[in-house]
């Protein structure tokens, strides 16, 4: 039942569309990422740029 | 999706970055990178206790150069990505207005109003300015006439159908802006007479007998509406004089009868005879008449009534009698009971008013 409840939680996190810290009008999720190359990004990197972030998942 | 969007902004200052949510490993993503033939960086471990998204994978989140979030769409949603990617580099207001035709159904009727609010909405990046609102037709109107949309507001005008003549309606309703202009299509419809009332007067000659001058004798009227719309009595006209109504302007419900009382206080002795015109909506008959007839005389007062010879039973005469009352009064026991009492007060009414001639 608790990893019912878990699972339940992970996927209404992770579906559930303008919830969270994405707001039209407000500024995006700042975050330093790597790359598969080892490269950092974040953000505030691409500013003058309009940037798209793509939320992927793969199995 | 990647290759629409990437292709289609190649040349603009435009980065798209991959997230990888699932936190696989560089192996996993490597493949993964291969297998889907990305263009673009894939970010690992980006679901991360630091930060959410608060969205589901094969969403796509757009940030304009300032790092604003300008919105986010699935991923099959290329063409409003690109749009907005657009809308951003190049920043202009975006009018989006619903409903997009004025439809108030087949059928309307003279006289009764409608109305429909459109809802402007600016989706775009600058202020959209409405500059004119206009209808082509005189029975359709509307509210406002401009106003300015912030960008991601909306503002509301109503258009009001308002039917003054029967027949086949149609138009528009043009919309003017700074972004493009609208033209609202007016769905035809048929436009109808309002029901009409019919005045029926069952009694046209009133006989109001013979009275006396000052005095007031009373007749009253049925006014009766047989149509099916409702009658508005607009006014009870005479050229008689001393003629008082009960009621000169009101309405009578379809089917509904109305009765008014017609007060005749003569003022001189003699025949009277005239008309009473009745005024109403009645479209056949708009103004219908009642013969009123009667004659009217002076009867002189009992002189015994006017105890204090003034000549007329009048108001003084009532004080004296009021304070006589039930006392043993040669003057005001005018049947000489020997007491003045009700029948005395009866022959008193009786004569109130009047002139001892």
């Amino acid at each position: 039942m608790k990893r019912m409840t878990i699972v339940l939680l992970l996927v209404l996190a992770t579906a559930l569309p303008g919830i969270g810290q994405t707001e039209k009008g407000a500024p995006v999720v700042n975050f330093t990422l790597q790359d598969v190359n080892g490269n950092f990004h974040s953000p505030n990197q691409h500013k003058g740029k309009v940037l798209a972030l793509y939320l992927l998942g793969h199995d | 999706m990647q290759e629409k969007v990437v292709e289609a902004n190649k040349d603009k200052p435009f980065q798209l970055l991959g997230l990888d949510l699932w936190n696989g490993s560089t192996s996993q993503v490597n493949e993964f990178s291969f297998v889907t033939k990305v263009q673009f960086p894939v970010l690992q471990k980006a679901r991360n206790p630091e930060f959410s998204f608060g969205l589901g994978v094969e969403n796509i989140i757009v940030v304009d150069p300032d790092g604003i979030v300008r919105g986010w769409f699935s991923e099959v949603e290329t063409e409003k990505i690109n749009d907005l990617i657009s809308l951003i580099l190049d920043p202009a207001p975006v009018s989006e207005l619903r409903p997009k035709s004025l439809y108030w159904g087949l059928t309307g009727q003279v006289g009764v109003e409608n109305k429909i609010p459109i809802k402007v909405e600016n989706t775009g990046l600058e202020p959209l300015e409405v500059r004119d609102i206009r209808s082509s037709t005189a029975q359709v109107l509307v509210d406002r006439t401009s106003f300015t949309v912030a960008p991601g507001e909306s503002e509301t005008f109503v258009v009001t159908l308002s039917p003054t003549e029967a027949g086949t309606l149609t138009g528009s309703v043009e919309v003017i802006t700074n972004e493009k202009n609208w033209s609202l299509p007016i769905a035809s419809i048929e436009i109808a007479s309002p029901p009409s009332p019919a005045i029926a007067l069952p009694v046209t000659s009133l006989d109001y007998g013979s009275g006396e001058v000052g005095r007031p004798i009373s007749q009253t009227i049925e006014i009766r509406n047989d149509g099916p719309g409702p009658l508005n009595v607009t006014g009870l006209e005479s050229d008689i004089e001393g003629l008082s109504y009960s009621e000169r302007v009101f309405t009578v419900a379809a089917g509904e009868t109305k009765m008014v009382t017609i007060s005749l206080t003569p003022g001189n002795e003699g025949t009277i005879s005239g008309v009473i015109n009745v005024l109403s909506d009645d479209p056949a008959n708009g103004n219908m008449s009642i013969d009123l007839a009667g004659s009217a005389q002076i009867i002189p007062a009992d002189v015994r009534a006017d105890f204090d010879g003034s000549g007329a039973v009048d108001f003084s005469d009532f004080l004296g009698f009021a304070d006589a009352f039930g006392k043993a009064s040669g003057t005001y026991d005018i049947d000489q009971s020997g007491t003045v009492d009700f029948a005395d007060f009866l022959v008193f009414v009786e004569n109130f008013g009047r002139r001892a001639l």
